[in-house]
């Protein structure tokens, strides 16, 4: 016998109303994404300028991308990016998170608001602020190694092509971790502390507690974290522009900047908008790699 | 501050400014304000003229207001709505606004073959060479005002603030070391050994991230090597880079590079306005958007001198020189007269000549007589502009392609971090000038379909 498809007309009417109520989202999605993806993917495969004629050359663009070496390089440098912001953004606010959610902390709040802050500035701010403090004529690095006895003046981070891409990463782990931290905390006053203390009777050192028995029960916000931390990372632009609009000879080129300038600047729109379809496209690429590996591991 | 008449004369196709005692006599000043002399036109049709500008300078906005509001009162009829934008965000959504057939009727914007080449293509800017005859503008305004916006034939601007490149100079430093006026690059080079030597900085010049920056200094070192015909050359029949003079420029900016002539990291991005002001700088190259700047803020006497040329060019070097924007007419307007009329009232009136001089702090290109208050530095940039023995020119950035374009906004820092050289410079330059030509935006591949 087949079963009813609704088990009530009340559940039926619900049902029918939660498509009903997701219809308007999905308009916005559509029309704002969706043809947004498809109009960008058509761009892709077009000759043009942005307003002369079109001329179709099928998948030339994405051929002559893989073939410049400016794009790859940019492709690097958000990579580089975002292993640096993993390391001077997540890690740092993980383990400061941490301190902060022990029982006891005083100033807990105030910590938490003064390690966020940074996140609340503009990008256009925190970088005029930075490029100041690494100007190897009077920024703050330079007075520093100055009150030590060195040459500041030596140094210059944003000026020279091996450390151009590290002083931009240092700046933005700056921003970073403060958000991180505050979404942490927040996961970690959520453990069970029972069970913390039940390893403490069992004999568990400091670093065996966090690592083996706080850190998995947080798992799923550091995935979350992760994943939005990399698609964050690819997205930077502002920081870059104002810090050194790409320079020195391309060692700060990241993906935004690339496919603005090659649409706006150059004006390639196609070009432009195949070096963005293969931005996106190796956004969902991870993403769904990521989760699927996260997923065998929990099934394990 | 002086009040004196000026009187400013064109000869042939240079431009050319020279001071007559001349009292015109036509605006008035009520409260601080200059006022326009006004004939009320009359007509009843109601017409709005939306107009997006670049104007968003406090100055020199505050400019474009007095005109507009001075136009608006001699023509009751005509309501502006005027948007103020920087150049990259009026960039970007004019193309917007041309794709859904919303563009204004008059925009104000860089008008070189780089910067709007392709929507001349597309069609979206008005042809204006016949309103020139019609206004009679070529009589009246500097050469440079459709020299720059125009190829093939086309003429699709009417230039607007006219600005110079020159070497400025700190004169306590120059006369406390006993050094005259260079004559020649090569004696610059020679007083800049000589500044080093002495403890004081020499250039407050840096070659850092900002286009202009790297632009404006390695256009007038090339333009001090580069004869009239080579520039010529590379600017109306896309000629090679690869070009004697232009290697000895490349030469001089690393060899000034090499024995420490720029601030500490010329490559990183750098306060020159500070530096100079400072008085720990004896020279900067910079232009005449400075002096509003420098009358203000300095306390050392200033000189102004043209940017020596090399005593290797045989016509002994030109002077680089800008157009800040031009006026363009969407072909889509359905007022271009009034958008014709309004440029007419802005540039090529003795009243609107005199705002933009005194409230912009720019100068106009109108060139017959009117009345103006100038600073003596500002006197002397007007005595520059139209010296007849130096060879004043459209700067690169006014007729290069975008590849060429984006070559040259870091080729200075590619030089200071010496990722590039004499040789992969001008094979660098090469390679973007091809790229230009391919994509037919140069003033010698252009072409309107």
């Amino acid at each position: 016998m087949q079963k009813p498809l609704f088990k009530s007309s009340l559940h039926r009417n619900q049902v029918i109303m939660g498509y009903v109520l997701i219809i308007p989202a999905l308009l916005f999605f559509f029309v704002f994404f969706g043809y947004s993806l498809v109009q960008a993917f058509h761009y892709s495969t077009l000759d043009w300028d942005g307003v002369t004629e079109q001329t179709y050359v099928g998948m030339q663009n994405y051929i002559d991308l893989i073939h410049d070496s400016v794009f790859w390089k940019a492709f690097t440098n958000n990579v580089f990016y975002t292993v640096g912001i993993l390391i001077f953004g997540v890690l740092p606010g993980l383990l400061l998170a941490y301190v902060l959610s022990r029982p006891g902390i005083k100033g807990r709040t105030l910590f938490r608001s003064v390690y966020f802050f940074p996140r609340i500035i503009s990008a256009v701010v925190y970088g005029a602020v930075w490029k100041w403090i690494y100007d190897p004529r009077n920024g703050l690095v330079t007075m520093l190694i100055n009150m030590f006895g060195g040459n500041g003046s030596d140094i210059a981070i944003t000026g020279n092509v091996k450390t151009a891409m590290l002083g931009i990463t240092i700046t933005g782990g700056w921003t970073y971790f403060g958000f991180c931290m505050v979404i942490f905390i927040a996961s970690f006053m959520g453990t069970d502390m029972e069970l913390e203390e039940a390893a403490t009777l069992d004999g568990a050192n400091k670093w065996q507690l966090f690592y083996s028995v706080t850190l998995p029960q947080i798992k799923p916000v550091i995935n979350t974290v992760l994943i939005y931390t990399v698609i964050d990372c690819f997205k930077v632009y502002d920081l870059v522009l104002v810090m050194t609009s790409g320079g020195p000879n391309d060692a700060t080129q990241i993906m935004t900047y690339y496919i603005y300038k090659q649409a706006f600047t150059f004006n390639k729109f196609g070009y432009g908008s195949a070096a963005a379809i293969l931005l996106g496209l190796f956004m969902i690429i991870f993403t769904v790699v990521y989760n699927k590996s996260i997923g065998k591991e929990d099934e394990a | 501050m002086f009040k004196k008449s000026m009187s400013l004369i064109l000869t042939g196709a240079m431009l050319t400014l020279v001071f007559a005692g001349i009292n015109n006599g036509g605006a008035s000043e009520k409260a601080g304000k200059i006022i326009p002399d006004i004939t009320k036109t009359e007509s009843s049709e109601q017409v709005t003229l939306t107009i997006w500008d670049t104007f968003v300078d406090g100055s020199l906005g505050q400019a474009q207001e007095d005109i507009i509001a001075a136009y608006q009162e001699a023509h009751p009829n005509v309501t502006v709505e005027r948007v103020a934008k920087d150049g990259a965000t009026l960039s970007e959504t004019l193309k917007a606004a041309f794709m859904s057939g919303d563009a204004p009727d008059l925009v104000y914007y860089e008008a070189g073959i780089g910067t709007v080449g392709n929507y001349v293509k597309a069609g979206y800017y008005e042809d204006l060479a016949s309103v020139y005859d019609e206004y009679g503008w070529k009589d009246n305004i500097m050469s440079a005002c459709w020299e720059i916006p125009s190829a093939d034939g086309y003429v699709w601007g009417v230039g607007n603030e006219m600005e110079t490149m020159s070497l400025y100079i700190n004169q306590a430093i120059f006369d406390e070391l006993g050094l005259d006026v260079p004559e020649s690059i090569e004696e610059l080079t020679e007083d800049m050994a000589v500044i080093k030597d002495s403890g004081y900085q020499v250039l407050a010049n840096t070659l850092d991230s900002q286009w202009y920056n790297n632009m404006n200094f390695i256009g007038t070192v090339l333009y001090a090597y580069m004869t009239q015909d080579e520039i010529q050359d590379c600017m109306n029949n896309d000629g090679s880079w690869d070009k004697e003079s232009v290697r000895k420029a490349v030469n001089c900016i690393q060899d000034w590079l090499d024995k420490g002539y720029f601030p500490a990291h010329p490559e990183v991005d750098g306060d020159q306005e500070q530096m100079f002001f400072s008085g720990d700088y004896a020279c900067w190259i910079t232009g005449n958007w400075e002096v509003g700047n420098i009358t203000e803020k300095v306390d050392f006497t200033t000189s102004i001198y043209p940017f020596p040329g090399s005593a290797s060019c045989a016509d002994g070097g030109s002077q680089v020189n800008f157009s800040g924007g031009a006026y363009l007419v969407y072909s889509g307007s359905e007022v271009k007269d009034t958008a014709y009329q309004f440029i007419d009232f802005s540039i090529n009136n003795p009243d609107t000549a005199k705002i933009w001089a005194e409230v912009g702090g720019t100068m106009p290109p109108y060139m017959k007589e009117y009345d103006v208050e100038l600073s003596p530095l500002s006197e002397r940039v007007v005595e520059l502009l139209g010296d007849e023995t130096l060879q004043n020119t459209a700067g690169i950035n006014m007729w290069l392609g975008t590849a060429s374009f984006d070559f040259f906004s870091k080729a200075g820092q590619n030089l200071a971090v010496q990722s590039l050289d004499e040789a992969s410079f001008i094979a660098e330059a090469e390679s973007a000038r091809l790229q230009d030509i391919e994509t037919g935006l140069t003033k010698g591949a252009f072409k309107v379909k």
